[in-house]
């Protein structure tokens, strides 16, 4: 039963191949070779198929070894042992399809081919009773029947089953080794590594990640999961009698109802639609023959009233379809954007600056007025302590004025011709020294009011000084003869600029033209005078001054302001205050702040801690800024101007170096009388009150508080 | 505001015309009230004016205007005192000086004068006639402004170069003592009791001579040469006592009682100096710089005028500091000047740079009683003496004296 079980199976599974091995051995039967050599080789041929036929009852343990015996030479495909008994090596068996041999043996004798004596017929009846027909093949190489052993089949049915070749365990039973079962005794012999007593840098990161995802929400946990799970099963009903505005309405959403624009009504129909109207509606002759005239367009109404005695007999109306297409051309032609119109104030554009309310005390009206001069006052002074003013002009004099009251206290006549253009106190409140600088010439002067030891001892300073050896002074300095003055220094060319050191022993004067000037550093102790700067150096300076506490010189010339230090010698700064003509200088009492005013109108304010270039430029004043003035108690800072105007300024400098100097203009003083393009000439601080004064191109001088 | 009020008219004047009460319309001006006052009494003389004082106020306007500036309630029943108005100051004589004056003092119709170009004088204003006039200048070529001047009781007394001269009989006066000390000019003087002076001037500081009478004068004794050096220079003494605390000059002083002297500077304080310790007593803060101050005994105020247009009272006894609410605000520029009448605790007057004296009433603080604008130039100066004569001095250089009645 299983032989004929297999043997069907078998036929059924292995037929394509098994026709092929046939085929080859048809083949080989169908040679005519087969037939000459067929009685040469009749007893070997036939005691082979006796052995095979013997082989073939053999029971299945004796073909064993036979297969055994076959494996032999038939196990590996190596080539050189293919067959034992033919020695033709790897060569096509064709070649010898001519030769009555087909090979040759150990012995180098020819094999002769096995006779052929089996035809069709015989053929047919070994197919028919052979029961081992089916697995008789010709061998090539001998071209004798082979009958496949079991083995054999065996192997070609593994190998058409696409199994291992030869026949392996490929279910082995399972020993579980590594089980979840603690042993008792280790498996191995290996002591435990170091790393299994680590905690995992590794694997603490990936689970600070999951962490982290988890967290995030990124990740969802399983109790998460199953509970979304069953959110998301659960019924959804909605609430359909809610409020529209308690639903949740998306940003676009809102956006787009808050711009909705609402469709243009239709006017509703009056008496004049009416099917029966009024017959004041019905149009008669001459209003018909308007109506039909006009242009469509231009039509008051679009349609003509008609009168129907009844409903049933108005017709369908003409212009239906035609007020339609209208309407609709107007729904979707209309501009629907609602235009959005910026709603800013005025006041939101100016910079927000404190109320000058909170900005007091600073001076607001003008409380007294100086009469004296003749002409215009050139320059203006105010005694450190606050008690007197001095003034000069062009009349060639100068004043000494009481401030509390406006009493010319001196007058001191230096020239008939020449003009008086400076005027400055000594800032050594020990002495009671004025320079005035008029024409060509510097005069140091006493003007003998205040404390009478500090006049005697001024007086005192200049009297007793004699002459040392090896004198030598760049001009010359000698006793004056006129009235009131002490000493008369005589520049070269004309002073146009005199500044005090602040403390009181050095001045510096300007002198020159337009087209060069020279500065002068004139020592009162010693009455010697320097030239700080080589002649090398051609610029113009139009206004000097100290730095109040180091030993720094601020140059002005046209365009730039230098900053010379004294004690190096050299030029440490250049600030660019972006002016066209410097007019004047101020330094505020810290040294870090200048202003700079310049003759168009400009007044730049150069925080020197920030940068060479202005922190603020004020353009308030409509003409050339003649002067400006910084005050030393209070915040406030002063320009006066040609057209007549003082402008005082809020301008509080901090402490640290983060906040920027607060400015604001607080108050324009008016009062002094322009003529001839000129206005205030110079403007001065009260030293100890927010009071300003205004020396004026009429003559006057006035006092703002 | 319309609608109508109940007043009721009270008058030491005249006690005829009190009435319960009388319903007046919120309109009602002085001039109504002065109407109805006429016809409550028919014995009111022609040409006498009439003030009318409600809750110590005096009404310049209409009584709507004057209850929502004051704050008045209307609904109840406002008391209005009759006063007679006090009549216009009548301007007497002028003198004029050399110079401009700097300060004058009265006593009786005398008037002391101090003036820039260095001279002192003494003008009788009743007769118009100068009884003295001395230059004080050390130095022939420059003058030397006399800043202040006050009567010492009997003598009389006058700074800037620090002297005292004596009264003579005959006309003349003669140097007596010359305090030497200060630094700088010497802005003010006041004499709080006999022999006993305070200055303050440019230094800063408060100086205190005491015990000026005790000096030896020894006339006798001198001789002749001597005595003419003495006359012109007086005899030299030195501070007793410096007083520091101005932080500027010291601008003006008053008296207010015999141990204590009040004094202002231009460092915008007001200090109270008490003369037994010799120390600070009070400080009273201000905004602006101080130029005159003046001590009434009967309203216990201080008045100032300072470098702005408003002259304010102070009460000395407050600690705070804190200005009394009145300012009287009429002038335009600084007041340099003010005095309170010696006779009443109302009247005040005040003088200004712009050249206008004005009389006041402080109960009525927007409006002064009258203006004397006689004067071409700034005001420096005035005075109110007891024998009810209003002297004011300028830097026109022109006194001008007014009778007041």
């Amino acid at each position: 039963m299983i032989e004929g079980a297999t043997k069907r199976k078998l036929e059924k599974i292995s037929k394509g191949e098994l026709d092929d091995l046939k085929d080859m051995v048809l083949k080989d039967k169908d040679d005519d070779v087969v037939d000459e050599i067929e009685e040469l080789y009749e007893d070997e041929n036939d005691e082979s198929s006796e052995d095979s036929e013997a082989s073939d009852v053999d029971s299945l343990e004796d073909s064993d070894d036979e297969g055994e015996k076959r494996d032999e030479f038939e196990d590996g495909d190596t080539s050189d042992e293919e067959d034992r008994r033919n020695t033709i090596g790897n060569v096509p068996i064709e070649w010898y399809d001519h030769l009555p041999h087909i090979g040759y043996d150990l012995d180098g004798k020819k094999i002769a081919k096995p006779i052929k004596n089996k035809d069709e017929i015989d053929d047919f009846l070994a197919r028919c009773e052979d029961p081992d027909y089916w697995r008789t093949i010709t061998d090539r190489s001998t071209l004798r029947d082979h009958k496949l052993t079991p083995e054999e089949v065996d192997f070609i049915k593994r190998l058409t089953k696409g199994e291992y070749a030869s026949q392996v365990d490929d279910t082995p039973e399972w020993i579980d080794l590594y089980s979840h079962e603690v042993e008792e005794m280790p498996i191995n012999r290996a002591p435990e590594s170091k790393a299994s007593f680590i905690p995992s840098k590794d694997e603490r990161n990936k689970v600070n990640k999951l962490a982290m995802l988890i967290r995030r929400g990124i990740i969802k946990t399983k109790v998460e999961r199953e509970r979304e799970a069953r959110e998301k099963a659960k019924p959804k009903y909605f609430n359909v009698w809610s409020k529209q505005e308690e639903l949740e309405k998306s940003r676009s959403q809102m956006s787009r109802e808050k711009m909705a624009f609402p469709a243009p009504k239709l006017p509703l129909p009056g008496h004049a639609e009416s099917y029966r109207p009024a017959p004041e509606f019905v149009f008669d002759e001459s209003e018909k023959l308007a109506w039909e005239a006009e242009e469509p367009e231009d039509r008051k109404q679009s349609w003509m009233p008609q009168h129907f005695s009844n409903l049933r007999t108005v017709p369908a109306y003409a212009d239906f379809y035609k007020e339609r297409f209208e309407r609709c051309l107007d729904l979707y032609l209309a501009p629907r954007q609602r235009k959005m119109k910026m709603n800013v104030k005025k006041e939101d554009l100016i910079p927000k600056l404190p109320s000058p309310k909170d900005l007091q005390p600073f001076p607001t009206f003008q409380a007294l007025t100086f009469k004296g001069h003749v002409g215009m006052v050139r320059s203006i002074s105010a005694h450190p302590s606050g008690q007197f003013l001095a003034s000069c002009g062009d009349d060639g004099t100068a004043r000494v004025w009481e401030i509390a009251s406006g009493r010319c206290l001196r007058l001191i006549k230096l020239s008939e011709d020449e003009k008086c253009l400076k005027v400055s106190w000594s800032p050594n409140p020990n002495l009671c020294l004025l320079i005035i600088g008029y024409g060509n010439k510097c005069a140091v002067v006493n003007p003998q009011v205040g404390d009478k030891r500090i006049v005697d001892a001024t007086n005192d300073l200049i009297d007793s000084w004699e002459e040392p050896e090896e004198y030598r002074s760049r001009l010359n300095w000698s006793s004056s003869t006129v009235v009131g003055a002490k000493l008369i220094i005589d520049h070269l060319a004309e002073v146009r600029d005199v500044a005090w050191h602040s403390k009181g022993d050095y001045f510096a004067c300007v002198a020159g033209t337009n087209a060069k000037t020279t500065v002068y550093l004139h020592q009162l102790s010693t009455r010697k005078t320097q030239l700080p700067f080589t002649s090398a150096q051609k610029n113009v300076f139009q206004k000097i001054t100290f730095h109040p506490t180091r030993p720094l010189f601020y140059l002005a010339t046209q365009r730039y302001v230098k900053v010379w230090n004294l004690a190096k010698q050299e030029m440490q700064r250049k600030l660019e205050p972006n002016v066209k003509w410097v007019s004047s200088i101020a330094v505020h009492k810290t040294g870090d702040h200048v202003l700079v005013g310049d003759f168009s109108t400009r007044l730049a304010w150069i925080d020197l801690d920030l940068s060479q270039r202005p922190f603020k430029t004020l353009r308030y004043h409509k003409k050339a800024i003649r002067s400006c003035k910084f005050h030393n108690r209070y915040p406030l800072f002063a320009s006066g101007s040609d057209d007549g105007t003082i402008i005082v300024s809020h301008g509080r400098v901090y402490n640290d170096l983060s906040s920027d100097p607060l400015i604001v203009p607080v108050k324009v003083l008016k009062g002094i009388k322009t003529t001839k393009n000129f206005g205030v000439m110079d403007v001065e601080f009260h030293p100890n009150h927010p009071w300003v004064f205004g020396a004026g191109v009429d003559g006057s001088i006035r006092l703002y508080t | 505001m319309t609608g109508e009020i109940v007043i009721k008219l009270t008058s030491p004047d005249f006690p005829e015309i009190e009435a319960e009460a009388i319903e007046v319309p919120l309109t009602t001006g002085p001039e109504e009230l002065k109407t109805l006052v006429k016809g409550l009494n028919a014995e009111l003389e022609e040409g006498v004016q009439l003030d009318f004082l409600l809750r110590d106020q005096l009404i310049r306007q209409s009584l709507a205007k004057h209850l929502d500036e004051n704050a008045i309630e209307t609904d109840v029943k406002l008391e209005i005192l009759v006063l007679k108005k006090q009549d216009a100051p009548v301007p007497e004589n002028s003198y004029s000086a050399e110079d401009w004056i700097s300060d004058i003092s009265c006593r009786g119709d005398q008037v002391l004068l101090a003036s820039y170009d260095g001279t002192v004088a003494l003008w009788d204003a009743e007769e118009d006639e100068v009884l003295f006039s001395v230059n004080c200048s050390r130095n022939v070529d420059q003058s030397e402004p006399i800043k202040c001047v006050a009567w010492v009781h009997s003598e009389k007394e006058d700074s800037f170069c620090s002297g005292k001269w004596e009264n003579d009989r005959s006309k003349k006066a003669v140097p007596m003592y010359s305090l030497r000390g200060h630094h700088g000019s010497v802005d003010t003087v006041a004499c709080p009791s006999e022999g006993v002076i305070v200055s303050g001037g440019q230094d800063k500081k408060v100086r205190i001579w005491k015990d000026i009478a005790d000096l030896p004068l020894g006339w006798e004794e001198l001789s002749a040469k001597k005595r003419a050096k003495r006359e012109e220079r007086g005899e030299v003494k030195t501070s007793d006592t410096i007083m520091e605390g101005h932080t500027e000059s010291v601008s003006c002083s008053t008296v207010l009682s015999k141990e204590e002297v009040a004094t202002a500077g231009m460092d915008n304080t007001l200090r109270i100096w008490d003369l037994n310790k010799m120390a600070e007593s009070n400080t009273l803060s201000g905004v602006k710089a101080f130029f005159d101050i003046d001590y009434s005994k009967h309203s216990n105020l201080i008045a100032s005028g300072s470098s702005d247009r408003h002259v304010r009272l102070w009460d000395p006894r407050t600690t705070t500091g804190k200005v009394s609410a009145q300012s009287l605000t009429s002038h335009s520029l600084w007041v340099s000047t003010v005095r309170w009448n010696p006779n009443d605790k109302n009247q005040l007057l005040s003088g200004s740079y712009d050249n206008v004296v004005k009389m006041w009433d402080v109960r009525s603080t927007k409006t002064p009683l009258y203006d004397m604008q006689k004067h071409e130039d700034k005001v420096l100066c005035s005075d109110w003496s007891r024998s009810k004569l209003v002297v004011s001095g300028g830097s026109d250089k022109q006194i001008h004296s007014y009778r007041v009645k």
